[in-house]
């Protein structure tokens, strides 16, 4: 098929995992787990010609440890136009489902129907990503459930949701991580040994008695969700690499020289980071949330301005 | 007519310096973190989120002072501007029940939504933000925490500018502010980041919307700017400069020498009574107290210029 506007073909959904790979293995600092599982996760949805349901993916931690991040890379590496494509939607608690009145539930829930069906019906790899998660009504969850836990297209409903990806986005269970990653690397046992049950253990619980839970009780009661995602709290070494990364970047773009030494700026800037608990300060309070804010901030009282030589005369 | 142009959205960063420098007494830490701040966040063409600061301090330390400095600096309308809001929280969100929130709730989703598709680099200042309720925070937490546009919402939030006014933490910026001076540290060395950390925590624990809210928790501000309690040094300079205001203007001469009007003004001025004297309400009402001192001096001592040189013609 070939299209000039976006489509449902090989060119417009690309469903590129070895971009995901490449772009998940550059870019994604400090969490093995999710990268494990998102990869073979997607891959093997994608690679199923006939999937029995649904791929739901939820992905759980704590401010700035990667999770919107992650469901960019994710979309850009299946559609070709990223977010601004046809089939990826996103929806944010805060600002799409802001009244909790009767009317507008009414209204969520019908916008939440049309688009889910319109987006399946044009291309049946659609992809339905919802952050806040733990901020929205129960009622409108159960909207959602019923694609997830689809089964059969019918004459009544011909459109097959078997082949869509669904991506959750929360805090919920964010201490809870925390707290057994701080056991484990006082354990001396490396991120990348893990034990990923520990963390679906713990989310499980949370999911009971935190705020906005009860989602993900029902979530689990009926076994839809496919994995539960940890995302790990970051340490010095983590933003230390964000903190050079952020600054090759910038050396790249501009021509300024700086006063101080790329280490020098990076100590600073670390500087600026907060990290918590107050007895091991082992973890950033905003993961990598901030660093560019902060590398401008002191970039930007260590610049040189480039003197211009004087014209030579002959 | 204003447009989102080079020409109405100057930010003249040298014009900001400026007015700081000259204008903004005894606050070293702010100058410095709004300067630099606002210079990086509008001289960044990606910038990754907006720029949220927050600003604490007690009465009258210059917080709303700043605030319009800024925004007459980036926005040749200042305030007036199309692309620039005010939200005194007191006045524009004063009641709590559910039908109110509600309204409150859609109409600053419109603004912000309206300004900053016209113009992305829409400033909204939020005066009291500690007594907004935590469901209002949660809807500026949105565009705060804005990752991509999508197809469905195309307008790009990361280039705005967010200033929140407060009280919060004003107690715990004066004790900090008292240790550091015990321990003869000059104003201008004081540790920013003992401060940040201080009103981070005061953000957080002390009553008010801002201790519920997401947006402490999820580590959306970009900088807490601390306020210092003025001291009669401090208090002395903006009497001097609003008299040499009124002097310039004025046609009387007076008998009484500057110092002598000051010191009038300064005994009017309540200090606390520790062993630090920082004024109580900072340089806020001394505007009234020096009409007040004038007014009480003028059947004494008046005198007009005219009659000044026309007694020295006489001569």
């Amino acid at each position: 098929m070939f299209c000039v506007l976006e489509c449902c073909s090989k060119y417009w959904v690309p469903n590129n995992m070895t971009e995901l790979d490449l772009r998940l293995k550059e870019q994604l600092m400090g969490q093995p787990l999710a990268h494990n599982l998102i990869f073979k996760s997607i891959s093997s949805h994608i690679n199923t010609e006939h999937p029995s349901k649904a791929l739901v993916l939820s992905l759980h931690g704590s401010t700035g440890t990667g999770k919107n991040f992650v469901a960019k890379h994710i979309v850009e590496s299946l559609y070709r136009k990223g977010y601004k494509s046809k089939y990826a939607r996103l929806y944010v608690a805060s600002r799409d489902f802001m009244h909790q009145d009767e009317e507008h539930l009414k209204q969520y829930k019908d916008r939440i129907k049309h688009d889910i069906e319109r987006a399946t019906s044009g291309c049946q790899y659609a992809t339905f990503i919802f952050d806040e998660v733990d901020k929205m009504p129960m009622k409108l969850l159960e909207t959602i459930l019923f694609y997830i836990d689809f089964h059969t297209p019918t004459y009544a409903q011909p459109i097959d949701f078997r082949k869509t990806i669904f991506i959750f986005l929360s805090n919920t269970g964010g201490k809870e991580i925390n707290t057994i990653a701080h056991n484990n690397h006082f354990a001396s046992i490396e991120r990348n040994n893990y034990n990923i049950t520990e963390f679906q253990r713990a989310l499980a619980n949370a999911a009971f008695s935190e705020p906005g839970g009860l989602w993900h009780a029902s979530l689990i009661n009926r076994h839809l969700v496919t994995f539960f995602v940890p995302f790990l709290p970051l340490e010095r070494s983590h933003i230390r690499t964000c903190i050079q990364r952020q600054l090759e970047l910038i050396h790249k773009k501009d021509k300024y020289q700086y006063i101080l030494s790329d280490n020098d700026i990076t100590d600073r800037v670390l500087d600026l980071i907060e990290f918590s608990p107050p007895n091991s300060l082992l973890y950033s309070v905003s993961g990598c949330k901030k660093v560019q804010q902060k590398l401008d901030f002191i970039l930007e009282s260590n610049r040189v301005i480039p003197t211009k030589k004087p014209i030579e005369e002959f | 007519m204003e447009c989102c142009s080079k020409y109405w959205i100057k930010n003249d960063i040298k014009e900001l310096d400026l007015r700081l420098k000259n204008q903004l007494i005894g606050q070293p830490l702010a100058y410095n973190l709004v300067l630099r701040s606002i210079s990086s966040h509008v001289s960044n063409s990606n910038p990754s989120k907006s720029l949220v600061l927050s600003l604490h301090g007690g009465t009258g330390t210059g917080k709303n002072f700043v605030a319009k400095h800024i925004v007459e600096s980036l926005y040749r309308e200042g305030y007036k501007s199309k692309y620039v809001r005010l939200y005194v929280v007191s006045r524009d969100f004063m009641h709590t029940d559910t039908a109110h929130i509600s309204q409150y709730k859609d109409r600053l989703t419109k603004d912000i939504e309206e300004i900053t598709s016209a113009c992305q680099q829409a400033t909204f200042v939020f005066d009291e933000i500690d007594q907004m309720p935590s469901q209002l925070l949660d809807v500026i937490l949105y565009y705060i925490d804005f990752h991509t546009p999508t197809s469905s919402r195309p307008i790009d939030f990361r280039k705005t500018i967010f200033i929140f006014l407060s009280n919060t933490g004003g107690t715990s910026i004066i004790k900090l502010a008292e240790k550091n001076h015990l321990l003869s540290i000059k104003r201008e060395n004081y540790n920013i980041l003992e401060f940040q950390q201080v009103l981070s925590n005061a953000a957080f624990n002390e009553q008010g919307g801002l201790q519920s809210a997401s947006l402490i928790d999820r580590h959306l501000i970009t900088f807490f700017v601390p306020f210092l309690p003025l001291e009669r040094i401090h208090i002395r300079g903006c009497i001097k400069r609003q008299l040499q205001i009124i002097l310039d203007t004025d046609e009387y001469q007076y008998d009484l020498s500057e110092d002598d009007i000051i010191n009038h003004v300064l005994n009017l001025i309540e200090f606390t009574s520790s062993s630090l004297e920082y004024s109580v309400s900072g340089c806020k009402k001394i505007q009234q107290k020096l009409d007040y001192i004038f007014e009480s001096l003028q059947p004494t001592f008046k005198k007009s210029k005219k009659q000044i040189e026309d007694s020295d013609d006489l001569l």
